[in-house]
């Protein structure tokens, strides 16, 4: 039996935003595209980038009155939907506990316990590396890994449920293969671990850094308590049969996150800001001060369309030059006997990853996931 | 033909080295590489365990060992008791090295093509191509970012042989530049010990060769007259292709903050506070990947880009070969000694008589280079005539002196030394001809300096890895005098060498249960001790040499005649933990069984393989791997119908550089691997942690865990001990560790290359079967 947070901090849904963000935006049920996708879609197919940028602001609003989080924060982490043991989770608004061991340790540390603590619960970027901290970050935080975290949306969780590939069971028995509703949202997040480092947190906060409470599992039985400062932000929906890929991130990010090179060197982003993503950074940014220092950095809706290439330095960093998030996600699939298709694709007697759609012909014997990656987590219900 | 013809394009630069040591340990038996697996009889002898080695080994290899911490089996060996080469580290000096090698182009440390020639003696400075970089690269890793190429010792503890392995050589830019793919990895030729004796193995010099068929090459003439030349020779002297040859001398090491941004360290000092420093340095690393540093060796380099034609060997040099027969006296400002000459390649092509002298004249560091970026120059070894002997008369052809060979002249063609034959009609004809007299090389004094070889064989697959129960054909390419030698008969041999550690001689793989003396042994100074080099009675007994260091220690090199020490026998040195087993690797498909009696009176059972060469020259040779090892086969030329040739029980290292040697690697089966395996887990799928299990009982143990301590490097990308980690590669370590990438693929490094087939089927299984399918609740048949 699953125990449950009250939910008074979990009550407040996107349809609750009442604020408008921008002139001509309304946040109003946003995640379904204000009950006028064919509106919106006009819209986003007008000037993609503002629209993300709308959505980005929509996202970063304050979920209640009562409450510091925004309403990103208030959508269903990846941990709490694929369990450990591949039951059932619980309803989308309700969540399992924050671990106590967690809360005995915020309390003493002189934290919130009434906030919302983010699970930052994987390191690895889909390249199997991490992305070390380094440059401008103390030495207590060098060589360390910046964190992740997925969520998503009400719709993507509802339709999971339906379909029962919440867990292996379900996946193995799929016939056929998945399309989420139009109203389909994830996030994929990436944090910056500060700790309890407090000049650390000052320092990120006046580089405009989001931060926030949050916990991970060290070495399978400790965990490890503090704040952390959210570098970058993917943000997909369904409003396109391709999914609309938007990311954004923070304009700093070269002072604390460095590459994978020995020794490292700052790291950037190659891909981005687009030329159309840098015109709306610009008319957002001067709007929005608490998100002036988060930079779209471009957005792909169509196979084959520009830009080709769309990464996140603190998400896709090693493999920058060839991260299309449309071609790679384009690849999700699974079967029975095979597993997870892979998208490390061996060529030249190397790894490449895809940055075009691969061709039918390519997922022969599998179900395609719609594009949904984070179905990977689902475990096994033994 | 080969480099030596016309046109050429020549490059100079520097190439760096970075091993990782702790598995390449010249000294300690630390690594058992024919099982794969840590020497654990060594290790216990440090208390050092399968259980506690996860908290006793790390710390082990980075700390400083004192000589009276050695056991006295390692001192025993030859060469491996200088005292001055003690408290020594384990892991040597690259802990974190990852393998790569290539060109350096850091800051005004520049690898560039300097120049070229469209025929003898018109230098060619100024072009769209001259004064670009050039540089081998490894397989793309997910990123566009270029991938450095890699080198590997065929053996950990023979290092006569380095197999190089790269994706392509690209030479100039997107504006004027040629990128060549690869078709052929390289295994370094002429490796020169020999020349250690004159300082240290910073005198050591070797010659890598590799070539490409036309259609692998990918031309942007842009404005290059050099390029364009290139290509149109290519195409009207029908040659198949090119070929690229360059010579690396002068390696020095610890040269970090003056070649990279790494930090600064002195891995050669002893000194307590050194050794602290290093030992520190390196526990940094291990305890944050953010403190992981290389420590690169690093060479000048000197190559040539020319013709390839048909007929030549891929991968080493081809046509006449002179090889030293005396020593020659060498001079400097500071000193006068003496040391045979290295390799020299020539060719005759008109009446231009073309020299390869990349690593024919040794050379030495300036001394007010060496704690920077070293420079060499040549010794003043004497001026020279080359010629012929005719009726007893030496015929000289062509003269040279020191300013044609001297460092200036070489940097300039890459060694190369064209000379204008200064000949009649009739001799001119006579050294044209196919039945030419073979070229001799001698000191304006008269002394024959080196003459040339009658025949060279090449084995393209040289270096190969293969596992036992596999078969393999090898195909050698003969030259006599430089041309195909047809229908000739090749007698193969197998040997192997007798100890987990350094660099030592080779003997005759054999299949019977005898003894005889392997070295002879000074218990109040081992640094004296010295090898045994026994043969068959009735044959020519090779001299016998000893060794003062090794490795990178490799310092002088004494002739032995004390007989006075204690003579170890194979049988006895066989017990302990450095000895390899002298019985065969391989089994050959044309298998001859032979006797001989050593001078001990041992009757030695032994096998050979009779082949024969075909229109081509080329002989093939089928293999089957019985037993794991590092087995180098030999090759010894029928030339008389009515005598086989003499095959040596033993012979000395420092001749492999002269011979025709083939090292092979076969990787050990492990047949009830995979049974214990789908068993192991068949026992725990049920649980809710088996997939925990699986790991810390069997896959880790049995499979990563020698790689994840020895190839710390991996740390930082994929470290070997972790499961979250490497499931989250799953599909990244799956190609990596495929069999395909296992030949050829730069990134086939640390792990995969080294991977015996039963290991490797163990962990598809494991990846596909259970990682890939979140471990499913259900067991493997």
């Amino acid at each position: 039996m699953h125990r449950v947070i009250p939910a008074a901090l979990l009550s407040v849904l996107a349809s609750a935003v009442q604020a408008q963000t921008s002139s001509d935006f309304n946040c109003n049920n946003f995640f379904r595209y204000g009950d006028n996708p064919e509106a919106i879609n006009q819209a986003f197919l007008k000037d993609p980038e503002a629209m993300a940028w709308n959505w980005f602001v929509c996202l970063n609003q304050s979920a209640t009155s009562q409450s510091l989080a925004r309403v990103w924060e208030q959508l269903k982490p990846t941990d709490q939907v694929f369990l450990a043991d591949g039951d059932k989770p619980l309803p989308y608004d309700q969540r399992e506990p924050t671990p106590l061991a967690v809360i005995k340790q915020a309390t003493a540390l002189g934290m919130d316990p009434n906030q919302i603590f983010h699970n930052l619960d994987s390191t690895q970027q889909v390249d199997g590396l991490i992305l070390e901290m380094g440059n401008q970050v103390p030495a207590a935080q060098k060589g360390q890994p910046v964190r992740f975290q997925l969520l998503m949306g009400q719709d993507t969780f509802d339709y999971i449920l339906d379909k029962g590939v919440y867990n292996a069971n379900g996946q193995a028995a799929l016939t056929s293969s998945l399309s989420f509703p139009a109203s389909a949202w994830e996030l994929k997040t990436s944090w910056i671990w500060i700790g309890t480092d407090e000049n650390f947190k000052a320092q990120l906060e006046k580089d405009g850094y989001y931060i926030t409470q949050a916990y991970y599992l060290q070495n399978g039985s400790q965990y490890q308590v503090g704040y952390a400062a959210l570098s970058g932000m993917h943000v997909i929906n369904k409003l396109t049969p391709d999914w609309v890929w938007m990311t954004f991130e923070n304009r700093s990010n070269s002072k604390y996150t460095v590459t994978n090179a020995i020794p490292p060197a700052p790291m950037t982003n190659t891909t981005g800001p687009t030329p159309a993503a840098q015109q709306a950074n610009t008319n957002f940014q001067a709007s929005y001060p608490s998100l002036s220092q988060y930079e779209l950095i471009g957005v792909q809706y169509t196979a084959g369309g520009a830009p080709k290439l769309l990464a996140n330095s603190q998400l896709e960093s090693a493999f920058q030059s060839q991260s299309s998030c449309l071609a790679c996600h384009g690849t999700a699939a699974y079967s029975a006997q095979k597993g997870y298709f892979s998208f490390a694709l061996p060529e030249q007697d190397g790894i490449v990853y895809p940055t075009e759609p691969l061709p039918d012909s390519a997922f022969v014997g599998y179900n395609k996931l719609d594009f949904v990656w984070s179905l990977k987590r689902a475990q096994w219900k033994r | 033909m080969s480099v030596l013809n016309f046109p050429r394009i020549y490059c100079n630069g520097h190439m760096f080295w970075n091993p990782p040591t702790a598995n390449n340990n010249d000294v300690y038996p630390l690594y058992d590489a024919v099982k794969m697996d840590l020497n654990w009889p060594f290790l216990s002898y440090y208390g050092i365990t399968p259980d506690n080695a996860r908290t006793q080994l790390m710390p082990w290899i980075i700390a400083p060992l004192a000589i009276d911490q050695v056991p006295d089996y390692v001192l025993q060996v030859p060469g491996n008791a200088s005292p001055s080469a003690y408290p020594m580290i384990p892991a040597e000096w690259d802990l974190f090295g990852d393998n790569a090698c290539g060109a350096v182009n850091y800051k005004d440390i520049r690898s560039r093509i300097i120049g070229g020639e469209f025929q003898a003696n018109t230098y060619i400075d100024q072009d769209a191509l001259v004064n670009k970089e050039f540089q081998l690269l490894g397989n793309p890793f997910g990123s566009n970012s270029p991938t450095p190429a890699r080198f590997v010792d065929v053996s950990p503890w023979q290092n006569t042989f380095t197999a190089l392995y790269f994706d392509k050589l690209v030479l100039g830019d997107s504006q004027s530049g040629l990128t060549l793919n690869r078709e052929y990895r390289m295994l370094d030729r002429f490796l020169n010990f020999n020349w250690g004796a004159l300082g240290g193995l910073n005198y050591v010099t070797t010659t890598w060769q590799t070539c490409f068929p036309k259609d692998n090459l990918q031309w942007i003439i842009g404005d290059s007259v050099l390029l364009q030349t290139l290509q149109q020779q290519m195409e009207q002297q029908q040659a198949q292709g090119l070929m690229f040859r360059f010579s690396t001398y002068l390696t020095f090491y610890d040269r970090n903050g003056i070649f990279n941004d790494y930090p600064p360290i002195n891995t050669r000092s002893h000194s307590p506070a050194d050794l602290e420093n290093v030992q520190a340095m390196y526990q940094k690393g291990l305890d944050n990947v953010a403190d992981i540093f290389f420590n690169p060796a690093y060479s000048r380099t000197a190559g040539t880009l020319g013709l390839w034609f048909a007929d030549e060997f891929p991968t080493a040099p081809s046509g006449r070969r002179l090889i030293p027969q005396s020593a020659v006296p060498l001079s400097n400002d500071q000193t006068n000694t003496s040391a045979a000459l290295g390799i020299t390649s020539t060719q005759i092509q008109g009446s231009l008589l073309s020299l390869d002298l990349g690593n024919t004249f040794p050379f030495y560091p300036l001394p007010n280079t060496t704690d920077t970026v070293p420079v060499a120059e040549k010794y003043q070894a004497g001026d020279y005539q080359i010629g012929f002997s005719e009726a007893g008369l030496f015929i000289p052809v062509a003269k040279f002196g020191f300013d044609q060979y001297n460092q200036a002249a070489f940097d300039k063609r890459s060694g190369i030394l064209d000379l204008d034959l200064k000949l009649d009609e009739e001799h001119l004809s006579k050294l044209q001809s196919l039945n030419a007299p073979p070229l001799e090389l001698r000191l304006i004094t008269g002394q024959v300096a080196a003459t040339q070889q009658k025949w060279t064989a090449e084995v393209i697959e040289s270096g190969s890895f293969i596992d036992v129960g596999d078969t393999k054909t090898l195909n050698i390419m003969v030259q006599c005098d430089g041309k195909p030698a047809v229908n000739t008969t090749l007698w193969v041999a197998e040997y192997n060498n007798p100890f987990m550690l350094t660099t030592s001689n080779y003997y005759l793989a054999f299949d019977n249960d005898i003894d005889f003396v392997l070295f002879f042994d000074d218990p109040q100074d081992r640094s004296q001790n010295k090898p045994s080099l026994p043969q068959f009675v009735g044959t020519a007994i090779p001299q016998s040499f000893a060794t003062l260091g090794s490795g990178r220690d490799l310092g002088a090199i004494e002739s032995s005649a004390n007989t006075d020490f204690t003579p170890i026998s194979y049988q006895s040195y066989l017990k302990t933990p450095a000895a390899l087993v002298l019985s065969p690797c391989l089994e050959f498909a044309q298998s001859i069984a032979k006797v001989g009696t050593l001078d001990n009176g041992a009757q030695v059972d032994y096998n050979l393989a009779k082949v024969q060469t075909n229109a081509q020259g080329i002989a093939q040779v089928t293999i089957t791997a019985v037993a794991p090892g590092f087995p180098t086969l030999r090759f010894f030329v029928q030339e008389s119908s009515d005598q086989d040739p003499a095959t040596p029980f033993s012979f000395n290292y420092m001749e492999a550089y002269t011979d025709f040697l083939a090292p092979l690697r076969v990787l050990p089966e492990e047949p009830n691997l995979m049974q214990d395996f789908i068993n192991y887990w068949n026992s725990i799928y049920t649980q809710k942690d088996a997939k925990q299990q699986i790991w810390d009982g069997f896959i880790y143990p049995q499979i990563f865990e020698p790689f994840y301590y020895l190839y710390p490097i991996m740390d930082k990308y994929m470290p070997l001990n972790s499961l979250q980690r490497i499931e989250g590669a799953i599909d990244q370590l799956l190609i990596l560790i495929s069999k395909s990438y296992q030949e050829e693929s730069t990134l086939a490094m640390p792990i995969t290359r080294d991977l015996p087939q039963s290991r490797r089927a163990v962990l598809e299984r494991w990846a596909n079967d259970l990682v890939k399918l979140q471990y499913p609740p259900r067991p493997l048949s």
